[in-house]
C-alpha cells in the first residue's frame, strides 16, 4: 500500500507542528507527527502519524518500519502498511523512536527521528483526585478523563488564545469543559473508531461519509458541518437547524451531504484537523468563539458562564452539540 | 433577587480546578527540591537545627505559596509527624470561636426568616438553646468525649451576645466584649490566663469536633502512634507558682493528651501532649486564613486582623504584641515580610539528651519582597501571587534562628528563580 489519502497532506495553512510533536525531513518531504507533545506519560498511550507530502516519495513508498527504544533498552520494531501507529512507554525516561519508510524491496527510502522524555502522570492531578477520595460529595470530575486531559492535552488548551483576549480564566474553563465532556462522551477506542471510519470513507470509499461524519469526531467532538459552516473559509452556507430532535436529525444529515460535496482536497483537511488532538482542540476553541460572537455578541466568557444562571453557555453548547439552531 | 452562582458545568471546580494545572512542556524544577536542598544545607553544612538526636530534633518545616489558580505550591520537611507546640495552637480556639459565631449567625438568619421558631417570648437563652441542639458532644473523639471534669458543651452567654429581641427582624450576633477581649489576649500576648477562659468557655470536645469537621484533624488517628492534624485539649492556665496564678486557675482543666514524637518523658517513655500539631496541617490552617476561606470571608479576615496585631501591636500597643520569631533575625537582610503570626514556646518533658530546653514553632503569612518588574515577572510566571503560608516547629529556644530564615530565604527564593541546584 502506498501512501493514504489523508496522509498525503498536511491541511492548508497549518504546519506539521500545528497538529502535534512534529519533526519534518529536511528536504520537507515527510513529517512525523506525534498526538501527544512531551513529556509523554508512562503507560499512557500516544499514536503516532507520517505524512509523506512528496509525490515522488508516496508512489515508491509501501511499508513503513518503526522502532520504539527506552533509555537504551530493547528495541521494538514494528512494521505497518499505511503510516500509523499506536505505542506506549512502559518507564520513565527518554523513548527514541526512528520511522523508515521502505519500499517494495524493503530498502530504505526516508527515515525520521524523534526523541521524547517520559514522566511520571502528572503529580498535582494525582493530588487532587486522592484528595477528592476523601472528602464526601462531587469533589473530582472523572479521573480517567481528567488523566487524559492533563497528561495528554494540557500543553494544547492551555495554550488555545482567543481572538479578541479577555482577561481572566473563563475561556479556559470553558474549553477544559468542553473537552472533558467530548473526551467523556466516548471511550478513546470508540473515539478512535469513528476517526477510523471517516478515513476509511476518504481513502477507499469503504464507509459512507454522511454517516460516517454524523458523530462529533475526536477528543472534543467536533461536527465537521458545523466547522465548514462557521470557521472561514465557511465553505458550508450557514443553515439553521430544527431544535427538535427527528427535524434535527433530518437537516442535520442534509447539512453533512453538503459537507460530502466539498472537495477531496478540504474534507481530507478537515478530518486530519480533528485527528490530533491538538488541532482539534483549537477548532473546538474557535467554535467556543465563533459560537459566542454570533449569539453573545460583546459578551466576555466571564458573563457567559456566570450570567442568567449559565445560560448563555448552555445555549452556546447546545449549539455545539446540535446547532446552530433555529430560534423563536 | 436573581442568583448569580454559576450552575453550568464550566464554572464547576470539580471539573475546572485540574484546568488549573500548569503547561506540562514547561518543565519546572519543583519547589520540593529547593526546600529539600535549603534545609539539608542549613542542617549539615551550617548546623543551625540544633543538635541531631533523631526523630524527636526533627525540626519539620512547611510552606504554601499562593497560587493565582487554585493549586497553591507546597513544600515540606517531616511535615506530617505530630510535634508538641505550645501556644502555636491557641489559634485553634480561635477558630473555634468562629466557627461558633457563624453558626449562631446561620442560626439568627433562620430565625429571621421563620425557618427556626423561638416560643414567644423570643430572647437569648432560648436562641442559645437552639443552638446547642445542633452540637453533640459525643461526635467528639473518645478521649474528650469521655473525659470527666471537663466543660462538654459551649458556654453560649460567655461566648456570643445576640441583641435585637424582641425584634427577630434586627437580630445581631456578636462576640461579647469579654470573650473579644480574652481572644485578643490569647493570640496578641498570647497571655496563657486568657487562653484558658476561652478554650473553657468553648469546651474541648466544641474545639476538637470543629477541627474535625473541617479536615484538620483526622478521628480514627488519635489514639493512634501516629495522629494526624491539629489537636487542642489542654487550657495552658498557670496554677503556680503565687506570682503568675491566673485569675481562672479554680477552673483548671485536666488534659487530653496524644502521642507526640517531640515530647517524651525518657524515663516513663510516655509521649503524650494535649497542644499539638503537624507542621503540614498548621501551615494549611493558615493558608486558609490567606485565601480568606477559613470559616467564612470576614471570619478569615477577623482572625487575619488578630495574627497582624500579634506581629505588630495596636496602638497604644497594650497588650505588647508577640512577634515571629523569624522576624527577628538581623544577621543577614530578610527576604520576605512576615504579616500575621502565632508563635508558640514551651518545656518538653524530662530528656537529658536534648537538657532544659524549650521548643518553639510558628505559623506565619508572609509577603514576599518583590522589588521590581523584572522580579514581579518571574512570580507571575509560576502563576504566584507572592504570599505564602508558613509552619516551622521543635527548634530548641537555645538554638538561633537565623537556620530556619534561611532555610525559608533560599528556598522560596531559588526556587522563583529556578537556579540550578547543584548536588
Amino acid at each position: 500500500m502506498s501512501v493514504r489519502k489523508t496522509e498525503s497532506r498536511i491541511p492548508a495553512g497549518l504546519q506539521p507542528d500545528d497538529l502535534g510533536e512534529a519533526v519534518t525531513s529536511s528536504d520537507g518531504r515527510c513529517s512525523v507527527v506525534s498526538f501527544i507533545t512531551a513529556p509523554l506519560a508512562v503507560n499512557r498511550e500516544n499514536i503516532y502519524v507520517i505524512f509523506v507530502t512528496d509525490a515522488a516519495l508516496a508512489a515508491s513508498a509501501k511499508s513503513y518500519e518503526w522502532s520504539f527504544n527506552e533509555d537504551g533498552g530493547t528495541t521494538l520494531v514494528e512494521s505497518t502498511e499505511f503510516g500509523q501507529i499506536a505505542y506506549t512507554p512502559s518507564a520513565e525516561g527518554q523513548l527514541n523512536l526512528e520511522v523508515r519508510i521502505l519500499d517494495a524491496g524493503s530498502s530504505e527510502l526516508a527515515s525520521l527521528s524523534l526523541t521524547q522524555q517520559i514522566g511520571p502522570l502528572n503529580s498535582d492531578l494525582e493530588s487532587l483526585i486522592a484528595e477528592s477520595v476523601n472528602k464526601p460529595g462531587a469533589g473530582m470530575g472523572n479521573p480517567q478523563v481528567l488523566r487524559e486531559l492533563v497528561n495528554d492535552h494540557n500543553p494544547y488548551y492551555i495554550n488555545v488564545k482567543l481572538k479578541t483576549p479577555e482577561t481572566g480564566e473563563a475561556f479556559k474553563k470553558f474549553l477544559f469543559s468542553t473537552i472533558n465532556d467530548g473526551i467523556l462522551q466516548r471511550k478513546k477506542e470508540d473515539r478512535y473508531y469513528q476517526l477510523d471510519q471517516v478515513a476509511a470513507s476518504l481513502n477507499s470509499g469503504e464507509a459512507e461519509f454522511v454517516s460516517a461524519t454524523a458523530p462529533g469526531l475526536g477528543v472534543s467532538a467536533v461536527r465537521l458541518s458545523l466547522a465548514a459552516m462557521m470557521l472561514p473559509p465557511m465553505s458550508i452556507p450557514f443553515t439553521e437547524l430544527p431544535a427538535t430532535n427527528a427535524e434535527n436529525a433530518v437537516a442535520d444529515e442534509q447539512l453533512r451531504q453538503k459537507l460530502a460535496a466539498m472537495s477531496e482536497d478540504e474534507r481530507i483537511d478537515l478530518f486530519n484537523i480533528v485527528r490530533f488532538p491538538k488541532s482539534n482542540i483549537s477548532l473546538c476553541g474557535k467554535l467556543l468563539e465563533a459560537l459566542r460572537d454570533k449569539y453573545f455578541s460583546g459578551v466576555n466568557f466571564d458573563d457567559v458562564l456566570t450570567k442568567m444562571s449559565g445560560a448563555m453557555s448552555e445555549w452556546i453548547i447546545l449549539n455545539y452539540n446540535r446547532g446552530p439552531l433555529h430560534r423563536d | 433577587m436573581c442568583s448569580t452562582t454559576p450552575k453550568t458545568k464550566a464554572a464547576s471546580p470539580a471539573v475546572n480546578t485540574p484546568a488549573q494545572i500548569g503547561d506540562k512542556t514547561k518543565a519546572i524544577t519543583p519547589f520540593q527540591k529547593y526546600l529539600d536542598k535549603a534545609y539539608e544545607e542549613v542542617k549539615n553544612v551550617d548546623k543551625d537545627l540544633g543538635p541531631d538526636f533523631g526523630q524527636k530534633t526533627h525540626i519539620p518545616i512547611s510552606i504554601f505559596l499562593r497560587s493565582k489558580g487554585s493549586i497553591h505550591t507546597y513544600g515540606g520537611v517531616f511535615d506530617e509527624k505530630h510535634h508538641f507546640s505550645a501556644s502555636l495552637l491557641k489559634v485553634a480556639a480561635m477558630f473555634a470561636a468562629f466557627k461558633l459565631r457563624r453558626e449562631a449567625l446561620l442560626l439568627a438568619e433562620k430565625v429571621k426568616d421563620g425557618t427556626v421558631v423561638l416560643s414567644a417570648p423570643a430572647n437569648q437563652t432560648k436562641f442559645f438553646n437552639k443552638l446547642d441542639a445542633q452540637f453533640n458532644p459525643n461526635d467528639a473523639v473518645p478521649g474528650i468525649a469521655t473525659q470527666s471534669g471537663i466543660n462538654k458543651r459551649p458556654l453560649y452567654a460567655q461566648i456570643l451576645s445576640v441583641t435585637g429581641f424582641p425584634t427577630l427582624a434586627s437580630l445581631t450576633v456578636e462576640f461579647t466584649p469579654n470573650f473579644q477581649d480574652h481572644m485578643l489576649k490569647m493570640i496578641v500576648p498570647s497571655d496563657n490566663c486568657s487562653a484558658g477562659e476561652c478554650i473553657i468557655r468553648l469546651g474541648y470536645p466544641y474545639i476538637n469536633v470543629k477541627l474535625m469537621e473541617d479536615g484538620f484533624f483526622d478521628r480514627v488517628s488519635w489514639d493512634t502512634p501516629t495522629p494526624k492534624g491539629i489537636w487542642l485539649a489542654g487550657d495552658y492556665i498557670l496554677t503556680e507558682p503565687p506570682a503568675i496564678k491566673c485569675f481562672n486557675a479554680d477552673k483548671k482543666h485536666p488534659y487530653v493528651r496524644i502521642t507526640t514524637v517531640n515530647d517524651c518523658n525518657e524515663d516513663t517513655h510516655f509521649c503524650g501532649s494535649a497542644q499539638n500539631t503537624s507542621s503540614k496541617e498548621m501551615a494549611r490552617f493558615f493558608l486558609k486564613i490567606l485565601l480568606e476561606e477559613l470559616v467564612d470571608k470576614q471570619s478569615s479576615k477577623d482572625m487575619r486582623d488578630l495574627l497582624h496585631k500579634a506581629q505588630f501591636g495596636t496602638p497604644p500597643f497594650i497588650p505588647a504584641p508577640d512577634p515571629s520569631f523569624v522576624s527577628r533575625v538581623t544577621a543577614f537582610p530578610l527576604l520576605f515580610d512576615v504579616d500575621a503570626v502565632k508563635i508558640g514556646q514551651g518545656p518538653i518533658k524530662k530528656d537529658s539528651e536534648r537538657g532544659n530546653i524549650e521548643v518553639r514553632s510558628e505559623g506565619i503569612i508572609i509577603n514576599w519582597k518583590i522589588p521590581d518588574a523584572a522580579a514581579r515577572k518571574k512570580w507571575d510566571d509560576l502563576n504566584l501571587t507572592g504570599e505564602a503560608a508558613v509552619c516551622w516547629q521543635n527548634l530548641p529556644n537555645d538554638e538561633t534562628l537565623k537556620g530556619v530564615a534561611k532555610i525559608i530565604n533560599q528556598s522560596v527564593s531559588k526556587f522563583i528563580n529556578q537556579d540550578p541546584i547543584t548536588p
